[in-house]
């Protein structure tokens, strides 16, 4: 049986951050189910090793958490399909949506192509950066952590990324400026 | 200005003082840009909850022992064997064989939930199917342990779509409660009557006692009885829109939240409508056979078995499935856990196939 206590932190921990951490899943290039059962196992993970206090930053813990049992999950598949495939292939999804009733649909066709071009324009790995750092907040030191990386070759990546994104349009850059905040 | 990136902030600044006339077209372009968002997957309330209920369940299964959480390959594995059983029992006659194939889309919900029974501030979470009974000490599972229960109190038993349970309430009266219901019952009978609420639908074998009758209360009728076996169907859900009462054994009294009344002998049925009450003789196996684990149909049209499986199983059918309504259909359907099974069944019938989508 398991303590109220840690009962408690679990629905907490649950609540929080379920949202975020599916939504990530899915960008990550896997399907609901996938990710419904990986975040499962996360979850029960920790509850199983009691470790809810001493969980630092329990958000980047859980993102960290879930990224590496989606890609277990993908390599178990992959040698028990025995189908090749590189983990790197994997790719990291943003999907724009552009909604306000007081801009013409052509106009939200307009910026969300624009957005898409950029966002091609990067990296998987460059795109999963950005996402971190930009919408979802972390620092470096947590982004490293979250992608298994050091901290310099997070900051290069992220340098590396805004340097495509300059380098392109202004108009790229406007929007990366902009970028607030995820609905 | 808002921004996240302070670099961004001031290649701006600096941009717009040098170039003053592109003022305008950045507040634009900076207003456009703010309406745009990444798009973000979200999990329903639904599953939500059910892939926490999922989590908290060790909770309930870890007394019984090691019991292995849900994993998805097991089921898979039962599910093929099951299909052929299903399509033994089934006969179909086709009447517009020249029609194209149809392709029916399912909207389904992946996520099984538990059948709950809520007593007081205890909760308990079954994964498959129960059977519960009430002794002197309270409620008892499946393997003979007690649970927690008020006994001054009703209890709730919540079944979810694609389950079913049974229950022997402290009288000795035997209830089987169906897929989508919703039970409120006492640990203990008062002195004068025996009274269980029900949105939803059982059937019932209540144990005689002429001192104490025995009602069954749902949101648009109660039934009244004092020994006998009976069938209450009262969804409040969409899918059927009148209740229904069978009498299988004895006889039973029944009474409208309108106020009309009748009485019920075996073999007889009772729906109700806002407007009216039918009366009429039928054939009860057809509508007691879900106890026992099947849909039973007698040249029914495949309109009346698609909604009967839509009920159980929480799904709904695409418009495509309307080209296959006027076939009918013959035998048992067994009510799998799975609903792909049924599925794969049916489509091996008709001239067309099902896709499950996930809601």
């Amino acid at each position: 049986m398991f303590s109220r206590i840690l009962m408690d932190d679990i629905e907490e921990l649950y609540n929080l951050y379920i949202d975020s951490l599916f939504a990530y899943g899915i960008r990550l290039g896997f399907n609901r189910e996938q990710v419904m059962d990986s975040i499962h196992n996360v979850y029960q993970r920790i509850m199983l090793s009691n470790k809810t206090k001493e969980l630092r930053s329990p958000k980047s813990y859980l993102f960290k958490s879930l990224r590496n049992e989606l890609y277990d999950e993908y390599r178990k598949g992959i040698r028990m399909e025995r189908v090749e495939g590189n983990i790197e292939d994997a790719s990291f999804h943003l999907q724009i949506s552009v909604e306000d009733m007081l801009i013409a649909d052509e106009v939200k066709v307009e910026v969300k192509s624009k957005i898409n071009k950029i966002m091609d324009q990067l990296s998987s790995r460059q795109r999963e950066v950005i996402y971190l750092r930009y919408t979802q907040n972390y620092e470096y030191q947590q982004i490293a952590d979250i992608m298994g990386i050091g901290v310099p070759s997070c900051r290069n990546l992220i340098l590396k990324a805004l340097k495509v994104l300059r380098s392109e349009n202004a108009d790229y850059f406007l929007f990366l400026a902009l970028l607030k905040n995820t609905h | 200005m808002l921004t996240q990136d302070p670099a961004g902030t001031s290649y701006w600044e600096e941009y717009l003082n040098q170039n003053p006339g592109d003022k305008a077209n950045f507040i634009q372009a900076k207003t456009q840009f703010q309406k745009a968002y990444f798009k973000e997957e979200r999990l329903t309330e639904n599953e939500k909850d059910a892939l926490y209920q999922k989590l908290i369940r060790r909770k309930a299964t870890e007394v019984k022992g090691n019991r292995k959480i849900f994993r998805s390959y097991t089921k898979y594995a039962i599910a093929a064997t099951l299909a052929l059983l299903i399509s033994i029992g089934l006969y179909y006659y086709r009447y517009n064989a020249s029609k194209l194939p149809s392709e029916i889309l399912v909207e389904y919900n992946p996520i099984q939930e538990n059948v709950i029974l809520i007593s007081g501030d205890n909760h308990y979470l079954f994964e498959s199917n129960t059977a519960l009974k009430i002794n002197e000490s309270g409620i008892v599972d499946e393997n003979g342990d007690s649970l927690k229960t008020v006994i001054n109190d009703y209890n709730t038993l919540i079944v979810p779509y694609g389950k079913r349970s049974e229950l022997v309430l402290s009288d000795g009266s035997k209830l089987w409660v169906n897929s989508g219901s919703k039970l409120k019952f006492p640990s203990k009978f008062s002195d004068r009557e025996r009274r269980v609420y029900l949105e939803g639908e059982i059937y019932i074998e209540v144990a005689k006692n002429s001192s104490r009758p025995f009602i069954v209360e749902t949101p648009k009728v109660k039934v009244d009885v004092l020994g006998t076996m009976f069938n209450v169907n009262a969804y409040s859900d969409s899918f059927v829109s009148e209740d229904r009462v069978v009498v299988v054994e004895g006889s039973v009294g029944v009474k409208t939240t309108s106020g009309d009344r009748t009485k019920l002998v075996a073999n007889e049925s009772a729906t109700f409508t806002e407007a009216e009450l039918i009366k009429e003789r039928v054939d009860v196996d057809r509508f007691t056979s879900w106890k026992n684990g099947y849909l039973l149909f007698n040249d029914t049209p495949m309109e009346k078995v698609l909604l009967e499986l839509s009920r159980y199983y929480n799904i709904t059918f695409s418009e495509e499935s309307q080209n296959i309504s006027e076939q009918t259909c013959t035998g048992k359907i067994y009510l799998s856990d799975d609903v792909s099974d049924v599925l794969k069944t049916l489509s091996i019938l008709i001239d067309g196939s099902f896709t499950i989508k996930q809601k």
